[in-house]
Order: C-alpha cells, then structure tokens, then sequence
C-alpha cells in the first residue's frame, strides 16, 4: 500500500485514529480521535493511565490491528529494511527455541541465510549481555535475560521502527535501570525511531525525545511536552533538579487521568 | 493496560502485506481501515455466512456428484448405490420403524459406553495425576493395557459378562476410558507451577487447590479428549455390533452385507457417520458449556 509520500520530517503520522473493540456488554473504544506526528530518530515515549490505548496504538502501527477509522501512515525510507519490529512487555520469548534461536527468528522471516544469520544473531545476543546463553533455553533465563532476549530479537533485523510495549514492566528495578542504560547506549548508535510504551514518568524523561501524555480511555492526545535533555544522554539527568520538575509537571497532569480511570473523584 | 492477544484480536484476518514489516518499496506504509474494521458486524456476518455455506455446499456437491455418477453409470450401482436410492431405501426402512430401532439401539451403547468410560476414566486421570504413589503403581499399566487393540478383548468380554447389552456398552467403555484417562492424566499433571504457587502461597488445602485450580486448568484438556473419545466409542460401537446382535447401525450394514443390499447398507453407514458427527457435537457443546474459557479457535469477541 504505498501512496503518496510523507514529507520527508515525519516518519509515523496518526490522524484521528479510532479503534474500538468488540466487547461484553458493549463495544470498547480504546482510542478515540488520536493524532500524532513523529519525525525520524526520534525517541517518542507514550504514558497514560491503564486501558487508554496506549498499547492498541502501538498495535495499529505495527500493523497488528487496523484503525477502526482515521489512519496511520508510516515512511519507509529503506525499503530493504524492515519497517517496523516490536518488542512485547512478555511472554513473547519462544520457550521452544534458545537464545539463538528466537534472536534468529526475524532473520529467518526475512530470509537471510544461514550464516549471515548466525553472525548476526550472536552479534545482538552480545549486545545486550547475554554472550555465552546462545543455546540456552528461556526456561533456563532469569526475567531480565529473556526481556534482553526479545530487545535483540527486535534490534537483530534492524528495522526503521523500533516498537517497545512496556518492554521493561515486568523487571526489577535495578534490572530495569540498567537495561535502560544499555537501551539508550544502543540507541545512541543509530538513533532509530522508537516509540516506547511506559507506565514509568521516571523512564519515559529518561529515554525520550518527547513524553505523549494520553487521557484515560478512550484515549485521546492529552499533552504532548518535549523532554530537554540533551543527547547523549545518560542516567545521570536523573539528579538534575529540572529532571524532578518535570516529572512532577507530568504526573500532576497524569494524575487526573489516572483518577478518571479508576472511578476516583479528581 | 490493553494486552491483547493477536489471536484474539484479530482473528486470521487476512493482514495487510506491510503488517510483519516486510520490505513493499518505498514510499508510504499506511495503516488504514479494512472492511472488517469498517463494519465489523457485516464482516463476521459474512464471514459466517461462507464458512457455513462451504460447511454445506462442500458435502453437497459431493453427494450431487456421486449421484451424477450413478445415474450416467460410470459406477457400478450394485456396489456404489446411488444417493438417491439410499435416501429412498432410508425412508421405507423409517416409515417400517427398522431404521429408528437400529439408531436408537446404537445410540443407547454410546451413550452408556461413553458415559461410563469418560467418566472413569477422567476420574482416574486425575487421582492418578495427583498422587504420586499412585501415579508409580498403576501408570506403566496404564500405557501397557491402552495399546492392546479394543476389538481383541470382546471375545473375552463375551465370556465374562455374555453376549448381551453388556459387552457392546463396556466394550465402548474400556476404549473411551483409556483415551480420556491418559488425556486427563497428562493434562492434570501439567499444571502450570506459577498458578499452584498462588494456591500455596495462600494456603489453599489439597482439594481447594485440586477443585479450584488443577482441575480448572485442566479442564479445555480434559473436554479435548472427550471429544476424542467421542468418535472412538463410535467406532468401537459399530466393532460391536458385527457380531452377537440384531440390532443396531453396525448390525444393519452387516446384515445389509450379508444380504447384498446395497442400498441398505449405506443407509446403516450414512446413520453411523451422522450419529458421529452428532454425538461429538454434543460432547463439543458439552465441553464449551463446562470449560468457558478455553480457546475455541473461532472468531470471538476481541477482549480488551
């Protein structure tokens, strides 16, 4: 489906992108009216209460769902790279092949041999520390290792997009900071367009370019605040006092969201 | 958090090509809605309506074909009676009442059979999952006993209880047990370790964690080898009544045989074919009603 191009600036543009769900008792609207622009390298992370769609927008623009109205268009700029890769908050690991094998996967799909495969793959699994589990098995990995397995399943096939849904939600803490450590030394590198699901402010000022507050379901666009933090960035901004304001300016609008989502009086 | 399954949220929707994010050229990938999104209703309405329409017209077309066949003689008649005549003979013999004998006479040994078998044999299944001693005693026989062909043992069943009701019920009985203990023995026995772990952490008893958790987590399982098992007592039924009886579905083909009816005999296989395929579809629907949550494999309702 190619048709006319996005300007050159953008990479992922939505425009009143609607879905709603089939549901009991009644239909679901996830995302009501949603638009939003995002221009190439960037790091775009979307916050919002639970149920507000943040996940079903990731999904529409993998291409996982289709909008129920309104669209999304997406740029391909190298057409022999895959558009888009997606990292699951979990579950998503194959217990049924090892390290490599999942790391592999996406190889597989897009068909490049064996060997080229192979290098790639192991190149990937290093990456993200996990040198020396090739052939181990998921059920043999700690949390954090499969969550650095399914980062490189995604990295591995190099694709424009860079789509993450909570993909740290399920680990620890200090895990966690670390693998957002190594998340933005990765990223650093080739600066690919990522967008990146999060319940945590803390995370999102963190990695992002741009923090996109979404409103409680359905969800609409609720603010849209640039982080000003310079790159390369570091988890060091993490003690700047302007790092404290504006997560505090964040949550204060999050917070009615939050409230609204779970039948509290704001 | 809107964690949807793919599966469910889509079904096997035809996707987009651009959806695994494969290479199209370049330009502009759009993510747009499709007829299904556009009105969902009329999209499964439709759906349905070629699913159920292939389900029919697919059987259909073969019998009309059959038919054709039949009358332009490329088959031999005498063998490969023609659907038409079948139907026709189906008819005398229902109007006569042999036809509503013989099905209900076979429809009372599955049910008996399988009744007795399925039931069994889920309860075996699960005491032998759930108890370790048990499970060493009786499991090694278990398998040993499951290969011996069914069929083998109705001369002995015939010296033990007769060759009346008996034999023909317990014979349906014994190849349904296995199939459904073995199934529910392993589907007992994998319980996931994270949901036992709940149990034990809030101090669930032996038989809360067996009523409330293993039994429910096995249960799509367990209702799959019913199913299973469903066409097995259907199968054994009519290896039962070859032999030692008169009456019944099976009965009637054989007797059919022997006479050289032709006809009648197709009557008697087209009546076994269609209490199959009732008769799983009653254990499907039985299944779905007592296991509600498990997948089912067809478009349902997308969950957010």
């Amino acid at each position: 489906m190619s048709e006319a191009q996005l300007p050159s600036e953008v990479a992922i543009r939505a425009r009143d992108v609607t879905r709603t769900f089939r549901a009991r008792p009644a239909p679901v609207t996830a995302l009501d009216g949603f638009s939003l622009d995002i221009r190439p390298g960037e790091f775009v992370c979307i916050v919002g209460p639970s149920g507000c769609g943040k996940s079903t927008f990731m999904r529409l623009v993998a291409g996982l769902l289709r909008p129920s109205s309104g669209r999304i268009e997406l740029s391909q700029f190298r057409p022999e790279r895959p558009l888009c890769a997606t990292v699951f908050q979990d579950y998503s690991v194959f217990p049924w092949r090892t390290v490599e094998g999942n790391v592999r996967f996406g190889l597989e799909c897009l068909g490049v041999d064996h060997r080229t495969a192979t290098e790639r793959a192991r190149h990937w699994i290093s990456r993200v520390g996990l040198a020396g589990f090739e052939s181990a098995y998921p059920a043999a990995l700690s949390g954090g290792m499969k969550q650095r397995v399914a980062l490189a399943r995604a990295l591995v096939v190099d694709s424009e997009v860079l789509l993450m849904d909570e993909p740290f939600a399920a680990l620890d803490a200090q895990l966690r900071m670390l693998l957002q450590e190594e998340l933005l030394r990765i990223w650093e590198q080739d600066r690919r367009t990522v967008v990146f699901i999060t319940h945590s402010l803390d995370e999102a000022i963190l990695l992002g370019d741009r923090v996109v507050l979404m409103t409680a379901r359905p969800g609409r666009l609720k603010a849209d605040i640039p982080v000003p933090f310079g790159r390369p960035r570091t988890a060091d901004v993490r003690g700047s006092s302007e790092f404290a304001a504006l997560e505090q300016r964040i949550w204060e609008a999050l917070r009615e969201e939050v409230e609204a989502s779970t039948g509290r009086p704001a | 958090m809107t964690n949807v399954h793919p599966e469910h949220a889509v079904g096997r929707e035809p996707r987009a090509p651009d959806a695994g994010g494969a290479p199209t050229g370049p330009g502009t990938v759009v993510r747009a809605p499709g007829p299904q999104e556009r009105d969902p209703e009329r999209w499964l309405r439709r759906r349905r309506w070629v699913d159920r329409s292939l389900a029919i017209g697919v059987p259909v077309v073969l019998v009309v074909a059959w038919e054709v066949a039949a009358r332009a003689e490329w088959i031999d008649d005498r063998y490969y009676a023609s659907p038409w005549a079948i139907a026709d003979r189906a008819v005398t013999l229902a109007r006569d009442g042999d036809l509503g004998r013989h099905a209900w006479a076979s429809t009372k040994r599955v049910l008996l059979g399988f009744g007795l078998g399925a039931s069994v044999g889920t309860v075996v299944g699960l005491v032998l999952a759930r108890s370790r001693l048990l499970r060493a005693a009786f499991e090694p026989l278990l398998h040993a006993l499951y290969v011996v062909p069914k069929l083998a043992i109705l001369p002995i069943l015939f010296l033990i209880v007769g060759i009346g009701e008996l034999s023909k019920v317990l014979l349906i009985a014994i190849a349904v047990f296995f199939v459904v203990a073995i199934s529910t023995f392993y589907a007992a026995l994998l319980t996931p370790p994270g949901f036992l772990e709940v149990g034990q952490s809030f101090g669930a008893s032996r038989w809360k964690t067996f009523r409330s958790i293993t039994l429910p987590a096995a249960l799509p399982q367990i209702t799959a080898g019913w199913r299973l098992a469903s066409g097995i007592s259907v199968l054994m039924l009519v290896g039962a009544e070859f032999s030692n009886t008169n009456e019944g579905l099976g009965y009637l083909v054989w007797h059919s045989w022997n006479l050289f009816l032709a006809e009648q005999m197709y009557v008697g296989i087209v009546g076994i074919a269609l209490l199959g395929v009732l008769f799983s579809g009653v254990v499907k629907w039985i299944g779905g009603r007592i296991a509600p949550w498990a997948p089912k494999g067809d478009v349902r309702d997308e969950v957010i």
